[in-house]
């Protein structure tokens, strides 16, 4: 298991500045939140498949695949039973307004994952704490949060290897019911607990012996120049916003209230 | 044995202990230590949405909780961030900072809501106990359900009548199952270790008025926000101080109308 989407191929978004990519990120959240129609987000959606395409996120795509369809037809459920704008009926009643509202929002919520998925694929985990803090976060925050992201995998592994262990001293007796499977859980969580607080704790030494503690800025290692590719992101991600304003303007985009 | 050279930081040096709590490296690591468990145990359930996109079945749950009755505040920022690290494996998007926010209530509430009842192990042994257990547990629950579905049907995404009480019944399910069976075997040996918050971090609980102020507040805010947001999802109720809208989603109502609750709940748990 791998907490990171991050995919180790060489490519024009990986070599942009995370900076830039954030602005980009950002930039098509805004324009698509502010549509409705289906028609009108479905543009962006095909865009940002292209750009995971080329941001060569295929292995992540194919990672996400039931997302990618139970994200959007989940919304699609809720919204043809909730939506309460024009053209609803009865609460709780399913309506072609609230189906048609919903696609709509499915659309949106996968433009989200793919914003996410081509963002993350494309960009260290480091590099993002780093451009978060530029933009302000804390040292110590970034710090944890990629501490976080480094030891899932570690905790995970543990897991596996408790659970392979207590399976072999059953010699292989698959367990049954909830009851079984909760009072198998327990001690798994105990043992992955407590040397996960082990490892804490001889971790925090460490860092104080290597002077975390200490005063001062910090400097990263992964620090990228600005390019004239970061302005060619900045612009193509600036359209996204203006379209989708240019698209309201002119009277499509929202369903009428 | 471990943590036993530990001499606790004072969190009042610094801005309180939500905020002092970052000036000790073993703080720092105990929240990646705890997002990570969190996160850990969140991906592979990822698989299995409740709400497509905006949640899933959580076991979870538990983690934060008992956590937060070991690590206090660390456990907070343990499960903001854990639950971002997760939701990278779902979409992140502007919804995910009312989820930090919900989760960071989720692991600060309960150790602060027992500590204002009372205190001690919470290794609950008679009935009182474990009332003040499940109310510790409701608060922080309650309190994530509600900034979480206050905040992604303010931005008009999953009505609250959904999600706030998807939420709350996944919070308290799971860890009002696992985290009791886990804080009996986990309190005595992390109490043994010298690695309870309170070993590590010099904090002062509230006083007694300080205490029933936060609590009211804190109770009043979830109890309330809970039944406006499904009320003002539903159209049930138009609040006074809200315009109403053409909103298919009823954003602006449940936006405008539950924040003051919201507003007393997260100033309830601030106070305690």
């Amino acid at each position: 298991m791998t907490s990171s989407l991050y995919v180790d191929r060489p490519g024009f978004l990986h070599a942009a500045h995370p900076l830039g990519k954030l602005l980009a990120f950002a930039a098509f959240f805004v324009a698509v939140f502010s549509l409705e129609q289906p028609l009108a987000i479905a543009p962006y959606v095909a865009l940002l498949a292209l750009a995971a395409v080329f941001a060569h996120a295929g292995p992540n795509l194919q990672r996400l695949r039931a997302l990618l369809v139970v994200i959007p037809l989940g919304a699609i459920v809720v919204w043809t039973f909730f939506y309460r704008g024009r053209g609803a009926g009865a609460p709780f009643q399913p309506s072609s307004a609230g189906f048609l509202f919903g696609v709509g929002m499915g659309l949106k919520l996968l433009s989200f994952l793919l914003l996410n998925l081509i963002l993350l694929s494309t960009t260290r985990v480091e590099e993002l704490t780093a451009a978060f803090t530029r933009l302000g976060m804390p040292y110590r925050v970034g710090f944890a949060l990629t501490l976080a992201f480094r030891l899932v995998p570690l905790f995970a592994g543990s897991a596996s290897t408790v659970l392979q262990a207590q399976r072999l001293r059953s010699l292989g007796a698959e367990v049954r019911g909830v009851r079984a499977r909760l009072a198998q859980t327990v001690p798994v969580i105990l043992a992955v607990f407590m040397g996960a607080l082990r490892r804490a704790d001889q971790m925090a030494i460490a860092l104080d012996m290597r002077g975390f503690a200490l005063p001062g800025r910090r400097t990263f290692l992964l620090e990228r120049p600005v390019s004239a590719r970061d302005a060619v992101v900045v612009l193509v991600a600036l359209g996204a916003p203006l379209s989708s304003w240019a698209i309201r303007a002119a009277g499509y985009g929202v369903f009428p209230r | 044995m471990l943590g036993a050279s530990v001499k606790p930081v004072s969190a009042r040096v610094f801005r309180g202990e939500l905020l002092g709590m970052w000036s000790s490296t073993r703080m720092v690591v105990l929240v990646a230590m705890s997002a990570s468990l969190y996160a850990a145990i969140l991906i592979p359930f990822k698989v299995v949405q409740l709400i497509p996109g905006i949640t899933e079945l959580r076991p979870a749950n538990a983690v934060p909780v008992v956590c937060s009755f070991l690590f206090g505040p660390a456990a907070g920022w343990g499960a903001a961030i854990g639950n971002a690290i997760g939701d990278t494996f779902g979409g992140l998007g502007p919804g995910d900072l009312f989820g930090f926010a919900g989760n960071l209530m989720y692991g600060i509430a309960p150790y602060r809501v027992w500590r204002a009842l009372g205190g001690g192990r919470p290794v609950p042994a008679d009935a009182r106990d474990w009332l003040r257990f499940f109310a510790s547990l409701f608060a922080g629950a309650a309190c994530c359900a509600l900034i979480v579905g206050w905040g992604l049907n303010a931005l008009g995404f999953v009505p609250f009548t959904v999600l706030g009480n998807v939420v709350l019944l996944n919070n308290m399910i799971t860890a009002g199952v696992l985290a009791p069976l886990l804080l009996h075997h986990l309190y005595p040996r992390v109490e043994r270790a010298h690695l309870l918050f309170g070993d590590v971090l010099a904090t002062r609980p509230p006083g007694r008025r300080r205490a029933r102020i936060g609590l009211t507040l804190l109770f009043a805010g979830v109890v309330g926000g809970l039944v406006a947001g499904n009320l003002a999802a539903t159209g049930a109720w138009q609040p006074a101080w809200v315009a109403p809208s053409a909103s298919p989603t009823h954003a602006p109502e449940v936006g405008f109308g539950v924040a003051p609750f919201v507003a007393l709940a997260v100033a309830g748990v601030l106070l305690l």
